[in-house]
């Protein structure tokens, strides 16, 4: 678990698609890390662009199949008429039971995975997902992990993701899809207030490096104060 | 005429395909658990022997062996599929491209792969109020799957074939012999250009009857000028005959994707360090390569016992094939039953020296085989009570000389007239002296009074 990070890579294509604010709250995170000795090294990782569109096609292809088993018969209540063939009988179930934001990615996932499709998406999902593992394991040569921001904004408040279509909610995952994509251990550590709101950096990490995280995030602490996050009491 | 078969056969394993239940419920759904009733958040574990035994048909059946495999979810709704989805393998089968020699025939192997078998939906009730019950303790059993090309030219081929491939996986990974009702095939037939496909016939003989009147039906068609459509059928047991499939009639989408819940599996080095075991008809065939034996014969001989083989091999190689294919066949063939039951792990000992002595020469064909009646309990002789000793066979001979005063007579002229009480001695005394003592106390018994 030892390990110390002394190089971090830094995507540009990720800083493209900032807020003003998270950019220019990253960047200060980069000018600290360098004054602890931490050496940047500016990089391009463009598999990242499309990690989240691979992601939505694997999470919602695999959800889509996860989702199959609620259909009245062994999960889920049956309360239709049992006379009804069962094709019919676990359509009703699951559109009756199940919610929005579920049936959405059942759509999304199924439509990926359908004969005529399915090359279309999930296998080009899959070779996103084998590029963006290729490109991680070649900043690795070079650095001893990568660095972005966690999120691409400041994170909303309840009341304005309210106010947030579905595709906007799913941009907001574009930094912590790759190394999930990606199956890599990776932190994230606050780096700045924006606004009261805390503002995140995440470090990604080779596989069995957790130790390196957890190194940094510790000098990480001894030269960042934390605040609470601010909320009622 | 062609014919191809999608043939599914359970792997005889003690436990299910991804979890540890029991392959053998005895009660309705008594061998489940939260992985084979498809829980939320179960996660399946691969059966590393049913990993084997699949790769070992894939070798077997000639197949190319992919360095890695995995698994794939293959989604359909249907009540007796807890998941909704069957964990099978779709990119990568156990093996691609082999054959299957059927006597000199090749036969197409396209692909082997494995699968979990659903659970069973039984029906219950009288008639109007009938409900489907499902019996989960079918859910998850490992079954292999075997798709032919379609090489097969007759519904009799058709069952050769299966019987063969059955024979040969029977010894190869220890299938039951059950199998011959329990195997599950659709077949794809065509007579003139479109293809049916017969969906899901249970047993060897229905298979065959399935193809039969699919066969003689669509013959029927084209004889009238009308056209056979592409479809799905079913086979209906009691009626005999071939039915229109209630299924939707387009094509079924799978939706497959890879299994996230399993890994891959590297059986590269698990397949070329495999050594397969000689089969029964390969053995069959070099029997009849190696010591002249007729097909029929060789087949016959194996299919009735490897141990008989092992017993023929034996006397073959200290004999000759000609006694070893006279006695094997023969004698030892059809009591084959009882002299296993009787000698078990005993019988090449006590079934060699007496092909030894009619070999020599030293008694004839018929005591010999008396001999090995009496070995395998046929002409059951009083059974002494007490052990027997040199005293008592002195007594029976003694006996038996007394009692046949014309072969005293005959033994003047002819010695071998003695052979009958030998054999008389041997009954009686169910093989449990030497011949050789045998003979000599009765040759002594009859120069005392010659």
């Amino acid at each position: 678990m030892s390990g110390e990070i002394g190089s971090v890579a830094v995507p540009e294509e990720v800083l493209a698609d900032l807020s003003d604010d998270m950019r220019e709250a990253f960047e200060g995170a980069i000018d600290r890390l360098e004054g602890m000795g931490v050496e940047v090294q500016r990089v391009s990782m463009p598999s990242l662009r499309f990690a989240l569109s691979a992601y939505y096609i694997l999470a919602t292809a695999e959800a889509s199949t996860n989702m199959a088993r609620y259909c009245g018969m062994r999960y889920g209540d049956i309360v239709e008429d049992t006379d009804l063939g069962f094709n019919e009988m676990f359509s009703n179930v699951r559109s009756r039971d199940l919610g929005a934001e579920t049936k959405r990615r059942i759509l999304l996932g199924t439509f990926c995975r359908m004969v005529g499709l399915r090359d279309r998406y999930y296998i080009k999902a899959l070779q996103v997902r084998r590029l963006v593992i290729r490109q991680y394991e070649e900043r690795f040569r070079e650095a001893d992990a990568v660095l972005t921001p966690t999120m691409p904004f400041v994170a909303p408040r309840f009341d304005e993701i309210e106010g947030m279509s579905a595709l906007e909610e799913y941009l907001a995952d574009t930094l912590t899809v790759p190394p999930n994509l990606a199956g890599l251990p990776h932190i994230s550590l606050p780096c700045a207030y924006i606004e009261g709101m805390p503002a995140g950096m995440q470090l990604v990490a080779p596989h069995w490096k957790e130790g390196r995280l957890l190194s940094l995030a510790e000098r990480w602490e001894n030269v960042f104060q934390y605040r609470r996050p601010e909320g009622r009491t | 005429m062609k014919i191809g078969l999608e043939i599914h056969i359970q792997l005889p394993t003690r436990t299910k395909l991804f979890c540890s239940c029991s392959t053998t419920g005895d009660e309705v759904n008594s061998s489940v658990c939260p992985i084979c009733l498809g829980f939320p958040g179960a996660r399946p574990t691969l059966n590393r022997r049913a990993l084997e035994m699949g790769v070992a048909i894939a070798k077997f059946l000639n197949c190319t062996i992919p360095e890695k495999v995995w698994f794939s979810r293959k989604t359909y709704f249907y009540p007796d599929l807890a998941k909704n989805y069957q964990i099978t393998q779709y990119e990568t089968p156990m093996g691609r491209n082999g054959h299957f020699m059927l006597g000199d025939r090749k036969i197409g192997i396209w692909e082997a792969h494995i699968e979990e078998d659903p659970g069973r939906i039984k029906r219950a009730g009288r008639a109007g109020e009938e409900v489907a019950l499902v019996d989960y303790n079918r859910s998850g059993v490992p079954l292999v799957e075997i798709v032919t090309a379609p090489d097969l030219t007759s519904p009799e081929e058709a069952r050769a074939f299966l019987s063969d491939l059955l024979v040969e996986l029977r010894h190869l990974v220890g299938l039951s012999p059950q199998d011959e009702t329990t195997v599950r095939a659709d077949g794809n037939i065509s007579v003139g250009e479109e293809r049916v496909e017969i969906k899901n016939i249970n047993g060897l003989r229905n298979i065959e009857r399935a193809l039969k009147f699919e066969a003689k039906r669509q013959s029927k068609l084209l004889a009238a000028g009308k056209r056979i459509v592409r479809e799905t059928r079913r086979f209906d047991e009691e009626l005999g005959t071939t039915l229109p499939s209630r299924e939707k009639e387009f094509e079924e989408d799978y939706g497959y994707i890879g299994e996230p819940d399993l890994g891959t599996f590297v059986i590269g080095p698990l397949a070329s360090d495999l050594d397969l075991p000689e089969t029964p008809l390969a053995r069959a065939s070099r029997l009849e390569r190696e010591h002249g034996l007729a097909a029929a014969s060789a087949r016959q001989m194996v299919l009735t016992s490897w141990k008989l083989a092992d017993t023929f091999e034996v006397l073959a190689s200290r004999f000759g094939r000609e006694t070893a294919t006279t006695w094997s066949l023969g004698p030892l063939a059809s009591h084959w039953k009882e002299l296993q039951e009787r000698l078990g792990d005993r019988l090449e000992e006590s079934i060699v020296p007496i092909i030894a002595e009619v070999h020599a020469g030293t008694i004839t064909d018929s005591e010999a085989r008396m001999r090995i009646d009496v070995l395998a309990g046929r002409e059951a002789a009083p059974v002494a009570s007490t052990a027997p000793t040199a005293d008592d066979l002195g007594q029976i001979v003694a006996r038996l000389v007394d009692s046949h005063p014309e072969v005293v007579k005959d033994y003047r002229t002819n010695p071998r007239a003695a052979n009958f009480l030998i054999g008389q001695v041997m009954k009686e005394t169910q093989g449990r002296y030497a011949s050789q003592e045998v003979s000599g106390m009765i040759r002594k018994e009859l120069e005392k009074r010659v």
